[in-house]
């Protein structure tokens, strides 16, 4: 799972590159630094895994030019020794449109191998699809897209998700 | 007569109604309806009624990875589910049901050879099969069904996907309702083309417009009817999907953004009508194939030309409500084993590593 750890940022940073007609959009006011994903936003342990950050500054400056986002940030969960799962946070810059339907379709569109499914988790609309026997979860929130990508021998996916729909708050 | 002026009334009234309701749901809106259904919690109700047997399964979907149901046969509780994420509750209340409900699925599906012959009724290993014999909840922290699951990956009368597909059924609706123009038709009782006799969703069983059928449609919105494709005579059927494009009628109700009702009727043409001699003529003559001899034994069972129909309806939950799992559950594995051909399952089945992976769509 670890090799698709870049695939999947530069998947990520090139769809919202690629993602047409943002508009003028009314972007939320932003809860951290200037188009920073905070640190902090990933609890130290999420379902019994633990998290750490993941070092993803070289395939981000590889398109971050041609990007809508203005940062990204990913880490990983473990249990133990074994990878189970990444969380990828990209903030959005002021000329993106992530509150618009239209605009998130077009992102998501672009990741993953099957066409993505809309499923509600609490109040939370979160797009659904697959890619290298990787489940993948993608949801919208405030100027954030957040991805939570888990590997196919996890047993506990959707458990795993809707925590991290709780607790993630960018 | 005062029934004539009643009646008279009554389609005054809902034609006024059904104007002013057309006015504001047009056939394109169905699909961003059936979108904001399905993304919302809901109660939902199906029925599935063929010859003299009727399933019906009534629910609670909290979200889309949280719902629950209860399963019954001519009215009687069969088994109940709950699913929480990755988890799947079942609670057997009717043994002695299984064996029927599983004949009646058999007839839905047209193929005995779908479910795997494992030795148990359920399709569910004997130690599982003994454990909801007892009435016990049990649990499997694996069991839920996969997200791209296949609705022709039936293995059992006791597996997920009889209620999986009626929680999932709404996103179904767009491609059912299709994007080919004509198809859709707002339902209207006042063209001159209408009758009674023909509408596969009649008003009121009984004929007659009472005020217990106005109430009833206000309550369900403006209804959108949806046509099948039209017969080709040159086609030959192999399945029952290639038959129910061509006689499942499709009935939507739409009312405050949101699809309330939904009905199916399975019906084929007069026999005696020349326009399908081509798609009567092979089943009296017997020149079918398997399938289609399968569908024939239905046909034969129902002894009536409507072979099932089936309603789902929605409605906002009464109050905040959570799907919570049953306390004192047994740990069990819920799926069905990998079958043995010609072996009944000895043992029971191994939780599968991949069980709950997210799989790519086939």
């Amino acid at each position: 799972m670890a090799k698709h750890f870049c695939t999947l940022v530069v998947m990520l940073v090139f769809a919202t590159a690629c993602s047409p007609g943002a508009g003028q959009a009314r972007v939320p006011s932003a809860s951290a630094g200037a188009g920073e994903v905070r640190e902090d936003l990933i609890p130290a342990s999420m379902l019994g895994l633990d998290s750490a950050p993941e070092d993803v500054s070289g395939p981000f400056q590889e398109a971050k030019d041609r990007a809508y986002v203005s940062s990204v940030r990913m880490w990983s969960l473990r249990e133990a020794e074994r990878l189970r799962a990444t969380v990828q946070v990209a903030r959005f810059m002021s000329d993106a449109s992530p509150e618009k339907r239209t605009f998130q379709r077009s992102v998501v569109a672009q990741i993953g191998q099957t066409a993505p499914r809309e499923r509600l988790v609490g109040d939370q609309v979160v797009y659904v699809t697959s890619a290298n026997e990787q489940a993948i979860f993608m949801w919208f929130e405030n100027i954030h897209l957040i991805l939570v990508s888990v590997s196919a021998d996890y047993l506990a996916p959707r458990t795993l998700l809707r925590t991290a729909v709780q607790e993630i708050n960018p | 007569m005062r029934r004539a002026i009643a009646a008279g009334f009554c389609l005054l009234l809902l034609a006024a109604c059904g104007r002013s309701q057309a006015q504001s749901i047009e056939p394109e809106d169905l699909d961003d309806f059936a979108r904001n259904t399905s993304l919302t919690s809901r109660e939902f109700s199906f029925t599935r009624e063929s010859g003299e047997n009727r399933l019906q399964i009534d629910g609670y979907i909290q979200d889309d990875y949280r719902y629950e149901a209860q399963v019954l046969f001519n009215g009687q509780l069969v088994y109940e589910e709950k699913v929480i994420d990755d988890t799947r509750f079942l609670r057997v209340e009717n043994p002695p049901l299984l064996e029927p409900l599983r004949t009646f699925r058999l007839l839905e599906q047209f193929t005995p050879t779908t479910l795997p012959q494992v030795g148990t009724l359920s399709g569910l290993d004997l130690q599982t099969e003994d454990l909801l014999a007892t009435k016990q909840w049990a649990a499997d922290p694996t069991g839920a069904p996969a997200e791209f699951q296949s609705e022709d990956a039936a293995t059992g009368t006791l597996d997920a996907l009889e209620v999986w597909k009626r929680v999932r059924f709404l996103e179904s609706l767009p491609s059912i309702i299709g994007d080919e123009g004509g198809r859709v038709t707002e339902w209207n009782p006042d063209n001159a083309n209408y009758l009674p006799s023909k509408d596969k969703f009649p008003p009121n069983d009984t004929g007659r417009f009472s005020d217990r059928f106005v109430e009833k449609f206000l309550e369900d919105g403006v209804r959108f009817d949806v046509a099948p494709d039209a017969f080709d005579p040159t086609a030959t059927p192999t399945g029952l999907q290639d038959i129910e494009r061509f006689f499942l009628y499709t009935s939507v109700w739409a009312k405050d953004g949101w699809i309330t009702r939904v009905g199916r009727a399975f019906e084929l043409p007069d026999p005696e009508d020349p326009a399908y001699e081509d798609f009567y003529e092979p089943l009296r003559s017997g020149t079918i194939g398997e399938p289609a001899k399968e569908f024939l034994s239905l046909l034969k069972q129902t002894r009536n030309r409507r072979l099932y129909t089936e309603f789902y309806t929605f409605r906002p939950p009464a109050g905040d409500r959570e799907v919570v799992g049953p306390e004192g559950a047994v740990l069990a594995v819920l799926k069905p084993p990998t079958p043995v051909e010609g072996r009944p399952s000895e043992g029971p089945g191994q939780v599968e590593a991949t069980a709950t992976v997210e799989a790519p769509a086939p």
